[in-house]
């Protein structure tokens, strides 16, 4: 495969195994001693991550373990307590957050958040919205090319003109995943983009995920289902009470005795851990 | 058609004027900013005005430029000390500005004229100028309700976080909303001033703050269309009430409470949401792909996708 090219520059395609090769090795972002406190909560306490470039590396951990507040820190919409952040060489932690999709950083949000005047079409164009002038190309008719891509690998060209609450749940937040993807960003964040999808759905998402990553974009996926997250991420973290708990190839992190009783549950096997 | 215009300039000069004052509410409120200062705006517009014309001799236009932009930069100011409160309490807030005009303009002494006002306020405006005025300004706020702004400017009122997500400064969009309203609350002071060549405390009162508020409820808050319809109609209603004689307070009040429990997204998008339900009654079912379906083509997608329902 050729390796393409984004307005991040030309990447080297990803790897075919999600499992063998994580990443390009180089870093896409570092995170230092990050901490949010919410008076004496501590929401996220210290973690310290690097996430390679071009891999797909996931989190998982249990509820209110900091996923999201670790997300919501990474795109400045809530406030760090102390720590260091750092996209593509650039330190960020002081950035507002409508500065932080022109680092190259997009999100989805754990709940679905489209706006429901809007059009499908119209919803995923905002992602586009946020290029820059020079990276915009607004056609008189119709809409932009990278909008109609980004509705086309969703399976959302169908749709395009539907409201998003003739939507179901799961398609949805496939808009959510166009909206992002259309941004062109050098890493996307998916905070639990599969949750509310059907087994299809999840499965058609995992293989947008690779497909993404064959082209180069790194990418920080959060979770529950552990076995999507085997069978998709290169790196895996583990959260728990705002500090991570270990990290490395999924399918050792969900071995570690840690997680197990943190988050899985004592004697948890999957079929990619037994492999 | 000319007998009728003469006979109802003054109904028509104060429409051009409505319509203007429930801009400087409406705009905000379209960035999710339910400020209500426009209307002290509009009292700094009318006395600031006037007296330019009275002690500079200014000319109707500078004179309009200078007024808005004196109120635009007051409601910069007042953005940045309130910028934080929302909801009613950004309402009451905004509203406190409002009667501290009125204050000021009371005991204003020479610069006010105090209980009784200022007069004799002429200057070189002509219906065309005002038409004009008013003209332009409905088409810049009609280009912020078209593309990439409009996306923009709904994201910030429906879902701030969101919008810093898609890179938009929610803060710089707010502060300008402030000073948007200041500077159209303050234009429409000036053009009232000028039309009627006078002004006094009743152009600084309360009840200019539930005039443009039931303008745009009425109307529709979404758009410049709903100001539109929304100032025609209070502007014009009283006149078309006097056959009702003394029961004109209740049949005024009696309207705005219907619409405000039946229309709740103003006359304007009522029309919207009946033109709505004929697109769609006419479009074929919504189906996305199934994963296990082929890749269908990429379709041409009409420049209708993005027209919000308002």
């Amino acid at each position: 495969m050729s390796s393409p090219s984004t307005r991040h520059g030309t990447v080297p395609a990803g790897p075919a195994d999600p499992v063998d090769v994580p990443g390009t090795g180089t870093a896409v972002l570092e995170i230092r001693d990050l901490a949010v406190h919410y008076g004496g909560v501590k929401a996220v306490d210290g973690i310290t991550m690097t996430l390679a470039e071009g891999g797909i590396s996931g989190i998982i951990g249990p509820n209110g373990s900091g996923k999201s507040t670790l997300v919501a820190a990474l795109t400045r919409l809530t406030r760090l307590t102390r720590g260091e952040l750092t996209v593509g060489g650039t330190r960020y932690e002081r950035v507002r957050p409508g500065r932080v999709p022109g680092l190259g950083i997009a999100r989805t949000f754990q709940t679905v958040r489209l706006l429901g005047d809007l059009s499908v079409a119209a919803n995923v164009q905002l992602g586009y919205d946020a290029r820059s002038r020079a990276e915009r190309r607004a056609p008189l008719r119709g809409l932009p090319g990278p909008v109609a891509e980004a509705l086309e690998r969703t399976g959302l060209t169908d749709v395009a003109r539907a409201r998003p609450s003739e939507l179901s749940y799961g398609t949805q937040r496939r808009v959510e995943i166009a909206r992002a993807i259309v941004m062109d960003p050098r890493l996307l964040l998916l905070d639990e983009p599969t949750a509310g999808m059907n087994a299809a759905e999840r499965v058609e998402i995992s293989a947008l995920m690779r497909q993404l990553r064959s082209e180069g974009l790194s990418q920080l996926l959060i979770e529950h289902d552990v076995q999507m997250m085997l069978d998709t991420c290169d790196h895996l973290f583990a959260m728990a009470q705002g500090r991570l708990l270990t990290e490395g190839r999924p399918a050792d992190v969900v071995a570690d005795p840690r997680v197990q009783e943190a988050y899985l549950g004592k004697g948890w096997k999957a079929d990619a851990a037994d492999q | 058609m000319s007998a009728f215009y003469a006979s109802n300039l003054v109904l028509v000069q104060a429409t051009l004027v409505a319509i203007l004052l429930a801009l400087s509410i409406q705009v905000p409120l379209r960035l999710g900013v339910f400020s209500l200062a426009g209307v002290g705006s509009y009292g700094i517009g009318a006395y600031v005005s006037a007296n330019l014309v009275l002690r500079e001799e200014m000319g109707a236009v500078p004179t309009m430029l200078v007024s808005g932009l004196v109120a635009a930069a007051v409601g910069l100011v007042l953005g940045v000390v309130i910028y934080r409160l929302a909801g009613l309490y950004l309402a009451m807030a905004t509203i406190a500005f409002d009667l501290t005009v009125g204050v000021v303009a009371l005991n204003g002494g020479e610069w006010t004229g105090g209980p009784v006002g200022l007069f004799g306020v002429f200057a070189d405006l002509t219906m065309g100028l005002l038409f004009g005025t008013v003209v332009l300004v409905l088409v810049l706020v009609h280009l912020t309700e078209v593309g990439r702004l409009a996306r923009r400017i709904t994201t910030v009122r429906e879902d701030p976080e969101l919008a810093a997500s898609m890179g938009v400064n929610v803060r710089a969009y707010r502060l300008t909303a402030f000073v948007v309203s200041g500077f159209l609350g303050g234009l429409a002071g000036c053009l009232n001033t000028l039309t009627r060549s006078a002004v006094g405390l009743q152009d600084v009162s309360f009840h200019l703050v539930v005039v443009a508020l039931t303008t745009i409820i009425v109307g529709g808050a979404l758009s410049w269309r709903g100001a539109v319809i929304g100032a025609v109609l209070f502007t014009w209603l009283p006149s078309v009430l006097e056959v009702v004689g003394e029961w004109q307070e209740f049949v005024y009040g009696l309207i705005v409470v219907l619409a405000a429990i039946f229309l709740p997204t103003g006359l304007y998008g009522l029309w919207c949401s009946a033109r709505r339900r004929v697109v769609e009654r006419f479009r074929p079912p919504v189906r996305p792909r199934r994963p296990d379906e082929p890749d269908v083509p990429a379709a041409t997608v009409a420049p209708e996708h993005e027209v919000a329902a308002r």
